[in-house]
C-alpha cells in the first residue's frame, strides 16, 4: 500500500538494505484497509441517503426528483436493452480516439515549441489565444464545416485537448532543472540524445499532469458535445434525448454512468501511468 | 609527495565577460575573469579558492565546456577546449543526479552516451559503487536517498566513462559538516585509487588544504589566480597535525590578504 510505504521512508529505515520481514499482520491490513474504505464510501453514501430521504419526503416533485430505486429500475431496464453498452461504447470510442489524437500531436508539438525558440515564438501566441477559447464555444463554426458527425465532435475535442498538452509538454521543457540538462551536457548528451534522454524525463511530470487535465476536459466535450451535435447516440445524447420525455430517472442515470466512466479513466488509466514513472522517482507524490 | 606528471591541463590569458540585459535596451559588461593563467600536472589534486563571487565556479564551468570564453585558450592533453567532452568528468554542487534513472542508471549514463557497449558498463558500475560505497543501493531511487549519497552517485557517474580530469564544483558546499569530512575522506581514497587529474573548487580553506597538492587561491571579481600555496603532506592527512595547521594557517592568512584583511591581525578566515 502507497501509504504503508511512504510511512517506512519516513521512519528514515535505508532502502536497499537486507531486512527482516515477519509474516503479514492481518488485523493491522483489515483494520487500514476497512477504514480507508469507510472513509472514502462514507460521504457517497451520505449523500444517497440524504437523496433518498429528499425524494420520499414529499415535498419535491417526484417526476423532477425520481427516488434511487426508479433511476436503478431504469439503469438495468437500459442495460438489458443494450442501449446503456451502445451509450458506453459510443462515448468511449470518442473520447479515446479524439483524446489520443490529442495526446500525440499535443506532446509532439509541445515539445518542439520547448525545444525549438523559432517554433515557440511562432505557435505561443495562438496558442494562448485558443487556450482562452472553450472548446464548445468552436462547435457552431465546425458544425458549418463539417456538419452533425462524429468527425465533428472529435475534431473539436483533438484541438482543445491538444492545446492542453502543448501548454504543459512546453512548460514542461522549459522548467526541467537547469542543473540536470547542464549534467547531461557534461556527460556527452547532445541535440536529439540530450532532448530524449533528459529534457523528455524532466518535463514528464509536467506532462502527465497535462494528460490528466486534457482527459477530463476532453471527456466533458464529448458529453456536452454530443447534446449539440446530437448524433445517434452517447451518454451525452441519452441524458439530453430524455429531457424531451421528461424521463428524468434517465438523466440521472446517464449523470452516474458519465461520472463513474470519468472516475474510472482518470484512476486507472492516468494514475497507472503515474505511478509507473514520475511517482516511482519521487518526483510526485499523492 | 610532490605530483611531476607532464602538464595535463593549460590554461592561458582566459577572459570572461558577461553581458547583463538590464531592460530598456541597456546592457552592463561584468567581466568575471580576467587574464586567468595556470597548469595542471598528470595526477595532481589542485583545488580553486577565493572570495565569493571571484569567478571559481565559472571558470571551472569553462573548463568542463558548459561556458563559453570570452577569449583566451583551455588545453586538455593537446586538444583546445570549446565543448564538453568525455576526457572530462563534473561533478556539481547541486548533485544534479538523475530522478527518473536507478543509482545504476545514473552512473551508466555517461557509458551510454560514450557508446560503450552493454556488457563492459555492469562491472565499471559495479566497481565504482563499490568504491563509492553504494553497492546495496544499486537500484535505489535518487530520492530516497541522502544529500551525501547523491553525491557520491555524482562521484561514481562522473567516474564512469574514465575522464582524464575530473572537474568538482564546490561538490560539498551542500553537506553538513559531518557528511562533508567522510566525502573528504572517501574522495581522498577515490583519487588515490583512480589516479585521476582533480580540478576542486572551493570555499572551505580546511576543505583545500586536507585535499589538495597545490592550492590556487583567487583575486575577488574580476578573479584571476593571486597567488599558489603547494601542500606538501602525505596522505591521509591529520587535520589536527602542527605540519597541516600550518598550512592551513598559511592558506587563510593569504586567502584574507586578497581579500582585503591588513596584515599583524590574526587569520579571520574560517572553514
Amino acid at each position: 500500500m502507497a501509504s504503508a510505504d511512504k510511512a517506512r521512508t519516513q521512519a528514515g529505515e535505508t532502502p536497499g538494505t537486507e531486512r527482516q520481514l515477519g509474516p503479514p499482520n492481518w488485523n493491522v491490513v483489515i483494520r487500514n484497509s476497512g477504514k480507508a474504505f469507510f472513509l472514502m464510501a462514507a460521504p457517497l453514501v451520505g449523500l444517497l441517503i440524504f437523496w433518498e430521504l429528499l425524494a420520499h419526503s414529499g415535498t419535491l416533485h417526484p417526476v423532477l426528483f425520481p427516488p434511487l430505486e426508479k433511476i436503478w429500475v431504469t439503469m438495468v431496464d437500459q442495460a438489458k436493452s443494450g442501449i446503456l453498452w451502445l451509450d458506453i461504447y459510443v462515448s468511449l470510442y470518442r473520447l479515446l480516439v479524439g483524446a489520443f489524437l490529442a495526446l500525440v500531436s499535443g506532446t509532439v508539438v509541445g515539445l518542439v515549441m520547448g525545444m525549438n525558440q523559432t517554433v515557440e515564438r511562432i505557435l505561443a501566441p495562438p496558442m494562448y489565444f485558443f487556450l482562452a477559447v472553450p472548446g464548445l464555444a468552436l462547435f457552431p463554426i465546425v458544425i458549418l464545416w463539417f456538419g452533425l458527425s462524429d468527425f465533428t465532435l472529435i475534431s473539436v475535442l483533438w484541438f482543445e485537448g491538444m492545446i492542453t498538452v502543448m501548454v504543459n509538454a512546453w512548460t514542461g521543457v522549459k522548467t526541467v532543472d537547469a542543473s540536470l540538462i547542464r549534467a547531461g551536457r557534461a556527460m556527452g548528451a547532445k541535440g536529439m540524445t540530450l532532448f530524449f534522454q533528459v529534457m523528455v524525463p524532466g518535463a514528464l511530470p509536467n506532462l502527465i499532469a497535462g494528460y490528466r487535465i486534457a482527459f477530463s476536459r476532453a471527456w466533458r466535450i464529448v458529453v456536452t458535445g454530443e447534446m449539440i451535435v446530437a448524433l445517434e447516440a452517447g451518454l451525452g445524447f441519452r441524458i439530453f434525448a430524455a429531457r424531451d420525455f421528461l424521463a428524468a430517472d434517465m438523466m440521472y442515470g446517464g449523470v452516474v454512468v458519465v461520472g463513474i466512466l470519468g472516475v474510472i479513466v482518470e484512476r486507472v488509466c492516468l494514475r497507472s501511468i503515474e505511478l509507473a514513472t514520475v511517482q516511482r522517482w519521487g518526483t510526485l507524490r499523492e | 609527495m610532490a605530483i611531476q606528471g607532464p602538464v595535463k591541463l593549460q590554461v592561458t590569458d582566459l577572459d570572461k565577460v558577461f553581458t547583463i540585459d538590464e531592460g530598456w535596451g541597456r546592457t552592463t559588461d561584468i567581466t568575471a575573469l580576467e587574464s586567468v593563467n595556470f597548469e595542471v600536472r598528470s595526477g595532481e589534486f589542485i583545488s580553486l579558492i577565493g572570495p565569493s563571487g571571484c569567478g571559481k565556479s565559472t571558470l571551472l564551468m569553462i573548463v568542463a565546456g558548459l561556458y563559453e570564453k570570452t577569449s583566451g585558450d583551455v588545453v586538455l592533453d593537446g586538444h583546445h577546449i570549446n565543448d564538453t567532452g568525455f576526457d572530462r568528468g563534473v561533478v556539481f554542487q547541486e548533485f544534479a543526479v538523475f530522478p527518473w534513472l536507478t543509482v545504476a542508471g545514473n552512473v551508466r549514463f555517461g557509458m551510454r552516451m560514450k557508446g560503450i557497449p552493454k556488457a563492459e558498463r555492469d562491472p565499471v558500475v559495479d566497481r565504482l559503487l563499490r568504491l563509492v560505497e553504494l553497492e546495496s543501493f544499486k537500484n535505489v531511487y535518487p530520492y530516497r536517498l541522502s544529500g551525501g549519497m547523491k553525491q557520491r552517485v555524482g562521484i561514481a557517474r562522473a567516474l564512469a566513462f574514465d575522464p582524464e580530469v575530473m572537474l568538482m564544483d564546490e561538490p560539498f558546499g551542500a553537506l553538513d559538516a559531518q557528511t562533508r569530512s567522510s566525502l573528504q575522506q572517501l574522495l581522498v581514497q577515490v583519487w588515490m585509487e583512480t589516479h585521476k587529474t582533480v580540478l576542486f573548487v572551493t570555499h572551505s580553506v580546511r576543505e583545500a588544504a586536507y585535499l589538495s597538492d597545490r592550492v590556487l587561491l583567487m583575486s575577488p571579481r574580476p578573479g584571476r589566480i593571486a597567488e599558489e600555496i603547494k601542500i606538501d603532506l602525505p596522505r591521509p592527512r591529520d587535520v589536527l597535525s602542527v605540519e597541516f595547521l600550518e598550512c592551513e594557517r598559511k592558506v587563510a592568512e593569504t586567502l584574507a590578504g586578497l581579500m582585503g584583511q591588513s596584515d599583524g591581525q590574526p587569520a579571520w578566515v574560517t572553514d
